[in-house]
Parts: structure tokens; sequence; C-alpha cells
């Protein structure tokens, strides 16, 4: 059995390769079997070079193979362990033990990061064998905890190290960023606006998707990119989980409890959203995991993209398979959605006149209707305000997104509470029997909502959602119970006028 | 199907001769049978000759059997001008229809009230007339008029119908040709409620040309007109100009000077029609023109607010919108001194009350009293 393994991804997991080398005699050729890429089979120059240029000469014929032979190997990260094999076959080291190796390798020598570092680690920690990968990929293997890793600069100290003679940096494990967050652009920063802001509040508690609907430049957008610091900060786990995700695609590593937000643009093809293509990589759905995802000019999107996000959006993962495979990777989104309220945007506007025909509006707010609406909770209106009352709040001072998030962050404990046993974390996962059985209503409060229910004719739907809502409103207060109050404040969220 | 009911339907067909011309068939002599017995008879209506050519054919097809038979299966009536049923406010009109296909319960019109307006309406408008409609539904045995368009329209008929009164819906295409297809539902309730109305034979398709002979017929049952919302170049002032001309009771909702939206309406403000700044005072003067039967529940007392029952809170944000619409949650908590989540639970509650409705995205304003 070889002792050099390198990994390759297969979704967001990474599986161990064997590299086996062979010389023989010939004419000088390298050849690699064991379904690689073209930048695997590239790795033949860049290895060759490499070793060249810390004077250990290939020749002969050279064989290696990849196994497990039928996975497909992608990418640049087994240059490393195949330029291990390749010294260790032509004797510059002795290998003692198994060993993973990750890095693209230089044509000096040096060794450069790859993506892949965190579930690299992962994978080394649970087959308890040292990692060894380049000092740009550090910072991220260092979050995870119990792995043997070290970091390499170049080919040749790694070769020292392994022979013996000299020294490598150990990866030290290091705590996850602090607990501060920060909020950009802050709850405070935002003038008025407080109806959305509240609807945001939440949100944020009880993890209900959001439509914002309101003109052009009424501040859809910015509501949507501050609600990020008002949520919860990334438990350890939660951080293991995004930092995994953003490994695998090659993202910058990023040391902060701030949750992820990724804005999709409207021209965005369903496969860069939910994730797919020959390598099945994973989509913005997943980047946004255990964050939000914001898609702005919801109305713009093709119905099809829409629908699909349906199923992630509420089993919290989603299954991409192609013809080379099937994986599955995480997509637990707060989903928040903007759009305007007709095609010109100036309905219902108190200085703009919409030219909006009637079915023009209605063909509008067709495209949003269908099954996604129903993922979505929180219903708010924002509304474009007026120079003169812009002016007039510019004096006030509003809640800081600190405060807000701490008022969140207790909330989602008590749920979480809650509905342990059940094995839901907060209000906005309940099923539909669970909050007619479990969320159970003082008589007052259920003669009032079916009262409610009758005038406002509200659907079955409608009304666990303003159940579920007025749920999360009473977990801000900390209340035990749902009052009417809570009921009276979850229905101004309701879907109104607007989209039906 | 009687001799006469047959001329008359022959006739209507052509969609150009009214009531009058009949009669004056009538001084001249000719017998309802004669228009498909004797083609010469045909030359001394003074028939253009294409309107013959069309006549012929129908006779021809035997098309007036066939649109009867139709009638009948579908439960509509046909009724022309020399009926009983036919609308005696309808007569008064200057080009009354010869006949009208009914579906549904017309009742009594006398002191209907119908209620026009553009079909893009402001929010604003859509609110008002629907308490109008629903007010004078709850408290007078009156009659809503108005067309089938959507907007003020729909609003008209919805107000009726959720407070549980009468509406009859004057449609300018087929009965059997629901235009705009999108109120087919609301169609169907008005028929149980009311009525639907068209001098249209059956399977007339929608065409702008008509539209306006419709707007006739609704000034002619009605017997008073609101005109809700209107531009100056629109459907409800020719019915308003129509209503002018048989010397009916006219009304206008103000609207925002500046607005073209309403520049009709409020143009009619300055021509002598009334404005109606008070819907419960509209509906007062109603019960008191005194020809009605009275109002079913005079002795219920208007629906005031309930406002011993409502928090201190919720009447504070109630006061504010009183005081002037359109506002924001913003203007409303800072005004009354709240948090937002305080004034977004007065707003729910006010909503269901149904004392106010949103006005626009993220808007608020109170409903008309």
């Amino acid at each position: 059995m070889s002792l050099v393994g390198g990994i390759t991804l297969k979704g967001i997991k990474a599986l161990k390769v064997e590299v086996e080398v062979e010389v023989t005699g010939g004419l000088f050729s390298i050849s690699i079997v064991g379904l690689p890429d073209a930048a695997v089979k590239e790795a033949r120059e860049r290895v060759r070079a490499a070793l060249r240029s810390l004077g250990v000469p290939v020749r002969g014929r050279v064989a290696i193979n990849l196994a497990p032979a039928d996975v497909p190997k992608e990418g640049a990260l087994l240059d490393l362990p195949i330029a291990i094999g390749l010294a260790e076959k032509l004797g510059s080291l002795a290998l003692r033990k198994e060993a993973l190796f990750l890095g693209e390798l230089a044509l000096d020598g040096r060794v450069r990061g790859v993506r892949g570092a965190v579930p690299a680690a992962l994978l080394a920690r649970d087959m308890e064998v040292p990692l060894f990968v380049a000092s740009e990929n550090v910072q991220e293997v260092s979050l995870v905890d119990g792995v043997e890793a070290y970091a390499v600069r170049d080919l040749q100290e790694l070769l020292a190290f392994l022979r013996g003679e000299g020294d490598l940096e150990r990866v030290s494990r290091t705590a996850p960023g602090e607990l501060v967050l920060k909020a950009d652009p802050d709850f405070a920063d935002i003038k008025g606006q407080g109806a959305a802001k509240r609807a945001l509040e939440i949100a944020a508690a009880g993890h209900h998707n959001v439509l914002l609907i309101g003109s052009p430049g009424s501040g859809k957008t910015m509501l949507a990119r501050a609600l990020q610091g008002v949520l919860p900060p990334l438990s350890d786990e939660e951080l293991t989980e995004v930092m995994l995700v953003r490994s695998t695609v090659g993202l910058p590593f990023e040391n902060s409890r701030n949750r992820p937000f990724r804005s999709v643009h409207h021209t965005t093809s369903a496969v860069a959203v939910c994730g797919g293509g020959t390598s099945l990589r994973p989509g913005e759905i997943t980047l946004a995991h255990r964050g939000v995802l914001f898609l702005d000019e919801f109305t713009e999107f093709r119905r099809d993209l829409v629908e699909s996000l349906r199923q992630p959006v509420e089993d919290g993962k989603i299954v991409v398979s192609r013809s080379t495979g099937s994986v599955t990777y995480p997509s637990r989104v707060l989903l928040v959605a903007a759009c305007n309220p007709c095609p010109c945007g100036w309905k219902g506007d108190p200085l703009e006149t919409c030219r909006c025909s009637q079915g023009e509006i209605e063909r509008y707010q067709k495209k949003m209707s269908g099954p996604i609406l129903d993922r979505i909770d929180l219903y708010v209106t924002v509304p474009r305000l007026s120079p003169r009352e812009l002016v007039g709040l510019e004096g006030q001072q509003g809640e800081k997104s600190d405060s807000i998030r701490k008022r969140v962050c207790e909330a989602r404990k008590v749920q979480q509470d809650r509905w342990q046993s059940w094995g839901y974390r907060c209000n906005a996962e309940l099923p539909e029997k669970l909050i007619r059985k479990e969320l159970v209503l003082a008589g007052e409060v259920r003669t009032f909502l079916q009262g409610i229910a009758s005038t406002l004719k509200l659907s079955g739907r409608g009304l666990s959602r303003v159940m579920k809502v007025a749920r999360t409103i009473a977990d801000l207060e900390g209340a035990a119970h749902v009052a009417i109050p809570h009921v009276s404040e979850a229905l101004a969220y309701r879907e109104t006028g607007f989209l039906s | 199907m009687k001799e006469r009911q047959k001329a008359l339907l022959l006739l209507n067909s052509l969609e150009s001769l009214n009531a009058g011309f009949w009669e004056g068939c009538c001084r001249k002599g000719i017998e309802p049978a004669q228009v498909w017995e004797e083609p010469s008879v045909l030359e001394k209506m003074k028939l253009s000759s294409s309107a013959m050519d069309r006549l012929r054919d129908n006779i021809n097809s035997r098309w007036a059997e066939r649109e009867y038979e139709r009638c009948i299966s579908s439960g509509i009536t046909i009724l022309t001008f020399e009926d009983e049923e036919y609308p005696s406010s309808l007569s008064s009109l200057n080009s009354a229809p010869i006949l009208i296909y009914v579906k549904g319960d017309l009742g009594d019109l006398s002191g209907s009230v119908g209620i026009v307006g553009t079909r893009k309406c402001s929010e604003y408008a859509r609110r008002v007339t629907s308490s109008l409609a629903g007010l004078i539904s709850r408290r007078s045995s009156a009659a809503v008029v108005s067309g089938g368009a959507l907007g003020v329209d729909t609003a008209a008929h919805r107000g009726a119908l959720e407070a549980g009164g009468r509406t009859i819906a004057v449609l300018g295409t087929g009965l059997d040709v629901p235009y705009p297809g999108k109120n087919k539902p609301l169609f169907r309730q008005i028929e149980d409620r009311g009525a639907l109305v068209s001098e249209y034979i059956l399977g007339t398709s929608p065409n702008p040309w008509r539209f306006p002979r419709r707007n006739h017929i609704i000034a002619g049952i009605a017997n008073k007109l609101v005109v809700s919302e209107a531009p100056l170049k629109s459907g409800a002032m020719i019915t308003a100009r129509c209503s002018l001309e048989l010397g009916r009771e006219i009304w206008a909702i103000p609207g925002r000077i500046g607005e073209t939206l309403c520049e009709g309406s409020n143009r009619l403000i300055f021509d002598g029609a009334l404005p109606l700044v008070s819907i419960s005072e509209f509906v007062s003067l109603l019960e008191g023109a005194g020809q009605m039967e009275l109002a079913l529940d005079k002795e219920v007392p208007l629906p005031r607010e309930p406002f011993q029952e409502l928090d201190e809170k919720v009447v504070k944000v109630l006061e504010v919108l009183r005081r002037s619409g359109d506002r924001t949650v913003d203007n409303i908590a800072m005004e009354g001194k709240m948090s937002a989540a305080e004034v977004l639970t007065c707003l729910g509650d006010l909503t269901i009350r149904g004392l106010v409705y949103p006005s626009g995205p993220g808007r608020w304003t109170c409903s008309a009293r």
C-alpha cells in the first residue's frame, strides 16, 4: 500500500486518493491514470519542474496511478502528493507512516494554496493521519480541532522534514473569531423604516422568510443588507459548516461569526444558484447556508429558478444529481426577496403616479404567485419617504443593531429549548401539524383568531403563518403565551391587497 | 315566443335601433309579423341596405328562435320596452334600448344609486367606493348600479355584495361573455343577489364602441349618480353627461386637484354636481328622500366606532390617521410617541375592524366615514 495520500472533492466531502508511482527503464514519459481531469494531467509538468529545481531529476518511464480508479479527480490539489510519491520512488526519502498532502506546485518548488483544505483537514482528523497543506491554507485548517497539520512553504522544506532533517511549522488551533460582529449598515444608520426594521427583527428571531415590497429608492436593498447585522452569531458548529462550504469553492478565508449574505442577480442561471455542472459545484444557495440569500427584483427571476428554490429552502439541503454523480449540499438559508409593487414601481406612491394598466399589474403579480410564496411568512411593504419626511426623521436615533441582535439571540434560545424534543430550531421550521397541536392558544386569543380568520378570509396556510409569526413576536417579548396584541401585530405582516 | 318579441329581437340584433324607432314603425301601421313575412316592409322602415341584408340573414337562419332558446336555457329573461317589468326609469332615456337581456332579478329600481368611475382608480377611490356601496346596502333598500369593469365598478359591486345588498351590473358585452374575465366569479355572485343587464345579443364580444351605450343604460336605470373618480375623458363622464340630460341628481367624490385621475370628477363638482363629502350623510339623504320602504334595520344604531372598546394607544393611532392619511409607521410612531412594534400592533387591530387600510407600500390611511 502506498503511504502517500491526496484528496479529491465530492460535494463538500473530501475523498482520500492513494497515489502510487512506478518508475521503469525506458524513454522518458509520465502518464497519469485514474480518471484525472485536465488540471490533474498537467501536474506532470509542474511536478517534474519542481523536483528538478530541487536537484531531483526525473528519468525513465513513470506511471502514476490515482486510486480508487473509478472516481474522477479534479483540480490542482494532487500536485503535492504526486511529487512526494515520485520523490519517494526515486529514493530521495522514505515515508514511515501514512500522510495526506494537499497543494499546488509552482515550477520553482513553492507550494500554493488550493480549495478544499477544510474538508481535507476533517478527513485527516477522522483518519488520524498528519496533513501537509500550503501555508496559504493554514488559517482555515487552524479552525478544525484535533487535526495534526503542517504548513508547507515549499517542496524542499517538506522533503527535508520527511527525511527527518528539518522542521515544519505545526498548525496550532486558533479559536474561532470573536463574538463581536460588525453590522454594515447598522440599523441605527437607516432613517425611519420602523415597520420594516421591526419585521426584519422578527424574521431574524424566528428565521422567517421575508418579501420586501416597495417603490424604487425606498431602501429595500439596504434593509436586506442590514438584516445580516441582527442575525445571531454563528455557533462553532455552524462556523465549521460555513467554512467547509467556502473552502470547497475556494473563497478566501474569513474568521468572523458574521452570517453569510449572498445577493443573487436575476440573470443568474439555475445551476449557479442551486449547484451543479459536471463537477457538481455548490451553488449560491449553499454559499448562503446558515445566512441570508437575497433575491433582489424577485419578479425578474425566471420562473423555473424560483420554483427550484422551493424545496431547498424548505428542507435545508439540496441534492444535486447529474450524470457524473449526485451530492447533497446544505442550504439552510433565510430567504429575503425584494420587488416593486408594479412594473413601473410607483403603485401607491404618494408623489409619483403609476402608469401601469390593470393587466400589466396582474401579470406582474402573477409572476410572484406560486408555491414559493407559501414559504414566505412576512410580507413587508417599504414606503418611499418624501424629502420632508426624511428631514423630519433627522434627529431621531434608531436602535443599534447590537441591541436588536441581543433580543434576537434570546428569542432564538427560547425557541431552541422549546422545539428541541421535536428536532426543530426555530418557529419558521415548524410543520403545519405541529403548529395546530403545539401552539396552544388561550381561549380569548383563539376566539379572536377565529374571528379574524373569517373577516379577513384567511386560508388555512395563512392562518398558521400568522400563528407562527405571532409566536415569534411573543418570544421576542419573552412572553410565555401568545396574547392578542401579538396576533394583531402578526396581522400587519400579512399578504395585503398589493399581492392578492 | 310572441310575435312582437320576435320582431323586437330581430330589430335589436342590428344594434343601431332604439325604442323610438319601433314606436315610429307602429305609427306607420307595421305589424310585428310583417317584419319577417313581408320583405317590402323593410323598405318602408327606411333601413340601410346593409342592415336589411343582416336582418334577412337573421330571418332566414331563424336566429331569433335560436336566441330565444339560448336565453331560456341559460336563465336569461328578455325584457322589451313594452314589457311591464322593463325599468320605467330606462324608458325616459332618449335612446332607450328596444330590449334588454336580464340575468337575475332586477327588483325595485326606484331610488337606485349608480356608482361609476375609472378602471384605473386609486386605492383611495376603491376604498371609498366600496364603503359607499356597503353603507347604501346596509342602511337603505336602494340597489347599486354600475358597469362590469375593473376598478370603481368592481369596488362598488363588492361593497354592496359584502354588505348583503342588491347590485346591478350593466355589461357592454353579451351576458354570456364575461368581460373582463377576471370578474367572472363576481358576475356569478351578482346574478344571485341582483342582476346582470345588457342590451347586446348573446355572444357579443367586448369592443370599445359598445361601452358608451352601456354607460347610457347605467345613467337611465340609476336614480342618482355618484362619480367616484374619473379623468376628463372617460366612460364615467359619458354617464354623468347622460344623467344630467335626464335631470338626475349627480354627486361626485372630491379628489386631489392636479391629478388627472380625478380631474373629471372634480370638474363635475365645479359644474354643479353635489360634492360627496360624507358617506353617512349621503346615505341618510337617501333615506330622507322617503320614497323607500324605509331601511329595514332603522332601529340599529349607526355603525359608530366602538371607541370605548378600543385600547388607548389604538385610539391615538386612529386619531393621527384621521388628521391626515398616507402615513408611514414612522410618522405615526413619532406623533404618537410609540415604538414601531406598538404602532404595528394597533394597525393590525384597526385593520381587522376595517377602520384603516394600507393605501400604498408601507402607508396607511383611515377608512372614509
